[in-house]
């Protein structure tokens, strides 16, 4: 018997039991449907990060930090990432663009509103990187010293909703306050000299040989000079004020490891807002404190960054960057790591996915066994006759087992056509949902060709192991038994 | 016996040989070639497929010894007309006649044109008419050369047809061999 023959005479008994072979059928359909649409949403999401990944050039991107542990006295001091070692960075083999994360806040008068927005300073070469390539509307700032700012979709929405194209050349009145650390050291020192021997007048000399009265006079004399300095610190703050012109919209990022600042303005351009002093919010202040940078200056020459990003060259192995990253002593976080990671953690998804598909395959399964064992029971005069003519066992045993491979197979091709109709369906409410939240429109549910390929596997692998023991078992009769069957 | 004889059962003792060939050394699947290519049966109950047409009946005879598709219908429909039912060939059993069914059952057995027929009661379910036409039918095949093995209870269609009749009474020989009357057959 040739294949075609198995194939021809298996398919014209299940067409023959109509109603029993429907109900089998139905039962690998729902099976293989369920295991479709569960490992379709695993393979959705998993697009989704894929497509967002590549579209944001990350695989090729890396983030530097400096080091969090704080050095002991006897250790060497930590590596700070300053505009020096910006540079450095940039010079690492395989390291195509390096750009600090220079975030600060400003006030921002756009139209008739008056908002507070969060802004990075960005070079113009960085805007060429995938990373900020999804512009909406406009172009990029021409230059580092252009007198132009890009802003992001966040920063519409942040200023009522304002069309992308109808932004693009208006006029943003940035204002920044800083605080001076030299202006709370300036109230501190006296400006007169008769200030300072009042100072004097008021310690009583005669006293000085008492240790507890020097003990009283030195913390009096402290705690005013600390009050005076807070004073100076506090109220001594510097207006800094500019108007830059729109020139693009952004997609932009707002959340994650590369969030984008709503406002993005040229390099050189920011320097006039970072250079001024420390920002005046708490924040910002602890931050310079903790970071040992109160002293530092402002963001300009000597500022630290808090985080550097690396574009890397994508023929270029990633793994000797970052060691050379770590050698400097600094952290780093490769996307192309997290992404590796990220595939395993959606294997285990799929895998877990598949596996409550399989239950109602194995369920399926059950199905197929009861009906190839009534089938048997039922031919087994015809299993005789074929026996006394020619057919040996192998031949009775492919016959059912094609018989259950058929079942499986129409089962699963359906199946999958029944599944992609569900995804269809529950994607078409999701994004209904998503819409409703305020999300855009994201596909959750894929299904790609080695989905199909493997469920329709799946589903003949399974119908034919189902179909294993009904079929030796009809192989393994007696025909001589058979034929006086009735 | 028929069993025996076309390998369909094995002997507890003792040793089958048909044309040469010695049936207890043959594997299962060399039995079920040799009732592929060499043996025919006919049955008295016909045992035909129920759900089969006349015409498919007999084509399943020819799947198991490689006869290549369009042959099998070619030489299917050929021993139906042959054998008068060239009109019937896609009625199923169940439309057919007790005679009819027969002789699709003996179409099947000769379609694979085997060396031996074997035969169990092939008029058994028959009327009057019908067996004396299964008896011409047999009479014809056999002049033609094909041997014929019958189990009949018919002993005038036996003496009528066969040039050697065995008795035989619970599995023993209760009478002698003896030749078939010279004028019915050589």
């Amino acid at each position: 018997m040739t294949f075609r023959d198995f194939v021809t005479v298996s398919s014209g008994n299940l067409w023959r039991m109509k109603l029993r072979t429907f109900l089998t059928v139905s039962g690998v359909v729902i099976a293989i449907a369920a295991f479709v649409s569960m490992i379709s949403f695993g393979a959705g999401n998993q697009q989704n990060i894929t497509r967002e990944f590549e579209e944001l050039g990350l695989l090729f991107t890396m983030q530097v930090y400096p080091q969090t542990d704080k050095p002991t006295v006897d250790s060497v001091k930590a590596a700070v990432l300053d505009q020096a070692m910006v540079e450095k960075l940039a010079q690492i083999p395989g390291v195509t663009l390096a750009f600090p994360m220079n975030a600060f806040t400003v006030s921002v008068g756009v139209a008739d509103t008056v908002i507070k927005a969060g802004a990075q300073a960005l070079p113009k070469t960085a805007t060429q990187t995938k990373l900020f390539s999804q512009l909406q509307a406009g172009t990029f700032f021409s230059a580092d010293s252009a007198r132009e700012a890009v802003v992001t979709e966040e920063f519409l929405r942040m200023a009522g909703n304002i069309n992308a194209d109808s932004i693009i050349g208006k006029q943003l009145v940035l204002t920044a306050r800083t605080v001076s650390i030299d202006s709370g050291i300036a109230a501190v020192l006296p400006h007169k000299w008769a200030d300072v021997r009042n100072e004097f007048d008021d310690v009583v000399l005669d006293s000085l040989r008492h240790r507890e009265y020097v003990g009283r006079v030195a913390r009096a004399k402290l705690g005013t000079a600390m009050a005076r300095f807070f004073d100076g610190f506090v109220n001594s703050k510097a207006m800094i004020c500019d108007t830059l012109t729109v020139c693009g919209v952004v997609k932009g990022n707002r959340h994650g490891w590369l969030r984008t600042e709503p406002i993005i303005i040229p390099m050189a351009t920011a320097l006039r807002f970072t250079s001024g002093g420390i920002a005046d919010n708490p924040v910002d202040l602890f931050s310079s404190m903790s970071n040992g940078t109160l002293f530092g200056g402002g963001g300009g020459g000597g500022a630290s960054y808090p985080q550097v990003t690396l574009q890397l060259d994508p023929k270029a192995p990633y793994q000797p960057v970052r060691d050379s990253v770590q050698a400097m002593g600094f952290r780093c976080f490769s996307f192309a790591e997290q992404f590796s990671k990220l595939r395993k953690v959606f294997v285990y998804f799929n895998l877990a996915l598949g596996v409550i598909g399989l239950i109602a395959l194995i369920t399926a399964s059950l199905g197929i066994v009861n009906t190839m064992v009534m089938s048997i029971m039922e031919r087994t005069r015809e299993i005789g006759v074929l026996k006394s003519l020619g057919a040996d066992d192998r031949d009775i045993r492919l016959l059912f087992l094609v018989e259950s491979g058929v079942i499986g197979t129409i089962g699963a091709a359906v199946g999958i056509v029944f599944g992609w109709l569900i995804t269809r369906a529950a994607s078409a409410v999701a994004k209904t949902l998503m819409v409703k939240d305020g999300f855009g429109e994201i596909e959750l549910f894929a299904l790609p060709l080695w989905l199909v390929l493997t469920a329709l596997g799946i589903g003949i692998v399974v119908s034919l192991a189902a179909g294993y023991y009904p079929a030796a078992r009809a192989a393994r009769v007696d025909p001589v038994q058979a034929l006086r069957a009735e | 016996m028929l069993n025996l004889l076309a390998g369909l059962d094995t002997p507890t003792s003792g040793r089958i040989e048909v044309d040469n060939v010695v049936l207890g050394s043959l594997s299962r699947r060399g039995l079920a070639a040799y009732r592929a290519h060499r043996v025919g049966m006919v049955f008295q109950s016909f045992n035909l497929i129920a759900h089969y047409s006349a015409l498919e009946n007999v084509e399943t005879a020819l799947l198991f010894n490689n006869t290549p598709r369009p042959e099998r219908r070619r030489r299917a429909l050929e021993i139906l007309e042959r054998l008068g039912l060239a009109d019937r060939v896609h009625h199923r059993p169940g439309d057919l006649s007790g005679g009819e069914q027969q002789r699709v059952a003996m179409a099947r057995a000769l379609v694979k044109k085997p060396d031996i027929l074997f035969a169990d009661e092939p008029t058994g379910n028959l009327d009057h008419d019908n067996t004396g036409q299964m008896a011409e039918l047999l009479t014809a095949l056999n002049k033609d050369g094909l041997t014929i093995v019958m189990v009949t209870h018919n002993l005038d269609m036996a003496r009528r047809c066969a040039h050697r009749i065995i008795g035989m009474q619970y599995g023993r020989l209760v009478e002698p061999d003896r030749q078939k009357p010279t004028e019915v057959g050589s």
